[in-house]
């Protein structure tokens, strides 16, 4: 039944081509942590992104939580290309030469959440802006704008029992409003220079550039095993996200899409009261035709109930960085890489992210 | 042990689903490959790898409504003769309506000793991808606004425009051989001291049509000698061919600047400099170009072949190239 429901997702969906320009995520949502584990998430996901990586994970979850203040923010790591903005040219010739094929990345957002045992809601306030510029001779700018509110809620449920854990299977629905933008455009063009006018505003140019909006549902679903053991947990999960999200554009505007992407990942866990250690791997995504070297992550966890290392490896290189927990608030910072643009000849990019969650209950026992 | 058993038991289906998965795959159809060529040869520029972006562009079989392809194609093109929007964007500011012929030629582009380089030919390659983008026959901005849509046509069009612009520059600074201040027979060049671009006959007709502009020097009173020597249809090395190819290129394109200026929405923003009055002199040199020649058909020449037809059939009609430029080049290029 199981290798029924996954061949009728991949010969349904062909591979995804998830952007107009390959800028910005295939994913509705990422997890910091996850981000920071290498985006090897899909079998760990257990924080406030649990939707957003496998809605069967709620299957094995027996607390109540409360998550109503979260925010988290990325940007292109200012650190690592401090030179880039150090005496910038004052003509557009030198700015544009100095910036061509440098990827711009910046994003805030919110996903305040409640988790009932096997059920979880959750909000969405996401805004992320993904630009650069390529081509010396005439130059373009590729921009990926999106602004997504709306919310998601779903369940797990277990299928099958074991000794040690089981198999559930969790399915979760959507309804996001998107305004965004994901377009190409000359730098020396009507478009640019008809929507920068004198004293117009961010949301003015966007809109003058093409920026559009649009509602939709989405659907997801997921299977994933689980089998805890002593000090030991292990787990393996798959799950089919946005099964059919479909934005709709008017003629001569342009949405960010949002494909369907097919994860799997498995993770081992070894707890102690003081300490713990997490391993975990994903392909990611499945349904897009691209190598083994390119879907692969990789994450490792290592910390006390207090503090933790965190530390991923993916095809666009290494990330890194730390989370602390102090009572009802936790935050987390670091690092990572990833790649834009042509998949076979991508840019790296490298992004610092911090996450801050105050109001964090949780309840044990149930 | 039995923990491990089951554990096997579970990852080994799971393995097994996901390599039917990747087993089942689709590749990416051509449509699919075809953008990412597109996409590719733009990364390729990026980097000034003009013939590999021309190389990946050959992939493209079917580029029919491929804004990005004409856009990027033409771009390689334009990489190889060392052009770059940068440049102009720089040059622009520059600009001034009120002599435009002078100001093209002293953009910093504008500096041809050759007038068959690389530079030359290689630009009009790029400029023609854009003109023909739509047809093998005449295409006009409007019909790469039907056939792009409306804004994308008028984007793409903005693109040939600017490197009009650029060829325009060269072709008057090399056969106007014009100095830095972009005066007309004051450079070094081949036609240094020629006071006209074409020569022309000494006839009452020229004589009254070159007479139009009180302050401009070029004459008929020199027949033969006032022009440009690689304009000269009379020397056996030019003849009627090189003649019809070299002002036709200029005609065409001229005529393809009055069609895109008159057709884009054009911004009043300020990096445009002067450009946004260029729509209104236009006009005015158009209805100058009137008179004593049948210049209104030379005013509707958008295709090099039917302008090449059209001088290589008669004596008289390269009589009416010459009333052409002698109305709008020699009396607003100075």
């Amino acid at each position: 039944m199981r290798i029924k429901i996954l061949l009728f997702f991949n010969v349904l969906m062909p591979p995804i081509l998830f952007s107009q320009n390959y800028l910005g995520s295939p994913h509705l949502m990422r997890s910091p942590t996850g981000l920071i584990l290498g985006d090897a998430y899909t079998a760990r996901a257990t924080d406030d992104f649990t939707l957003f990586y496998n809605p069967a994970t709620m299957g094995r979850n027996k607390t109540v939580s409360v998550n109503a203040l979260n925010m988290y923010g990325s940007l292109t790591d200012p650190l690592g290309n401090s030179e880039k903005f150090e005496n910038m040219p004052s003509s557009p010739n030198g700015v544009a030469n100095r910036l061509l094929n440098f990827p711009i990345h910046a994003q805030v957002g919110s996903v305040p959440n409640i988790k009932f045992v096997n059920f979880a809601f959750s909000l969405l306030f996401n805004v992320d802006i993904n630009a650069i510029v390529t081509n010396r001779a005439h130059p373009v700018l590729d921009l990926n704008y999106r602004y997504d509110n709306g919310f998601i809620f779903g369940a797990g449920f277990p299928l099958s029992k074991d000794s040690c854990g089981g198999t559930t299977m969790g399915a979760s629905a959507k309804y996001i409003k998107r305004t965004g933008i994901d377009d190409r455009f000359p730098l020396v063009g009507t478009r640019i220079l008809n929507a920068i006018k004198d004293d117009a505003k961010f949301a003015d140019v966007l809109r003058d550039l093409g920026a559009t909006t649009d509602k939709t549902w989405g659907f997801d679903l997921g299977f994933e095993y689980s089998c805890a053991k002593g000090p030991m947990e292990v787990s393996t999960g798959i799950s089919a996200l946005d099964i059919y999200t479909k934005f709709k554009a008017p003629e001569g505007k342009t949405l960010p899409e949002q494909p369907m992407t097919v994860n799997w990942g498995m993770s081992w866990k070894f707890q102690l009261p003081l300490v713990h250690l997490a391993l975990s791997a994903d392909l990611s995504p499945l349904n897009r035709a691209l190598p083994y070297n390119q879907i692969y992550h990789l994450g490792a966890e290592v910390g006390t109930p207090l503090f933790s290392l965190l530390a991923g490896s993916t095809s666009a290189g290494l990330s890194y960085g730390a989370s602390v927990n102090i009572f009802v608030a936790k935050l987390i910072g670091g690092f990572y890489h990833t790649n834009v643009g042509d998949p076979e000849n991508p840019i790296n990019e490298k992004r610092a992210m911090i996450y801050l969650s105050l109001l964090d209950f949780s309840f044990d026992g149930l | 042990m039995r923990y491990s058993n089951q554990f096997s038991i579970f990852f080994f289906r799971f393995h097994l689903i996901i390599s039917i998965l990747l087993l089942f795959s689709c590749g990416l159809s051509d449509k699919e490959k075809q953008k990412n060529s597109v996409f590719r040869a733009n990364q390729f520029l990026t980097d000034g790898l003009c013939a590999k972006a021309l190389n990946e562009l050959a992939k493209v079989s079917d580029p029919y409504k491929d804004y990005y392809f004409f856009q990027v194609k033409a771009a390689a093109y334009a990489c190889q003769s060392g052009y770059s929007d940068l440049d102009f964007f720089d040059d622009i500011d520059n600009f001034n309506s009120a002599s435009f012929f002078n100001s093209l030629a002293t953009f910093s582009s504008s500096s041809e000793t050759d007038p068959d380089s690389v530079s030359f030919t290689k630009l009009a390659l790029a400029i023609d991808t854009i003109l023909f983008s739509v047809s093998a026959t005449q295409n006009l901005t409007t019909d790469r606004k039907d056939h792009f849509g409306n804004e994308k046509g008028e984007d793409i069009s903005f693109q040939s425009l600017s490197m009009i612009l650029v060829y325009l520059g060269k072709w008057l600074y090399y056969f106007g051989s014009v100095d830095s201040d972009g005066i007309k027979g004051a450079g070094d060049g081949l036609g240094s001291g020629k006071s006209c671009v074409l020569n022309y006959p000494n006839t009452v007709a020229f004589d009254a049509l070159l007479d139009l502009v009180t302050t401009e020097s070029c004459t008929s009173t020199n027949g033969d000698t006032a022009g440009h020597p690689d304009l000269n249809i009379a020397d056996p090395a030019i003849g009627v061919d090189l003649f019809a190819e070299r002002t036709c290129r200029f005609i065409v394109y001229v005529n393809h600047m009055i069609d895109i200026i008159s057709t884009i929405s054009l911004s009043s923003n300020d990096s445009l400099g002067d450009m946004v009055n260029l729509k209104t002199a236009l006009e005015t040199l158009s209805s100058q170009a009137d008179g004593n020649f049948e210049i209104t058909e030379i005013l509707g020449f958008y295709e090099q072949s039917t302008c090449l037809d059209y001088v290589k059939a008669s004596a008289g009609n390269q009589d009416n190239i010459k009333g052409y430029f002698a109305a709008l080049v020699e009396s607003n290029f100075l």
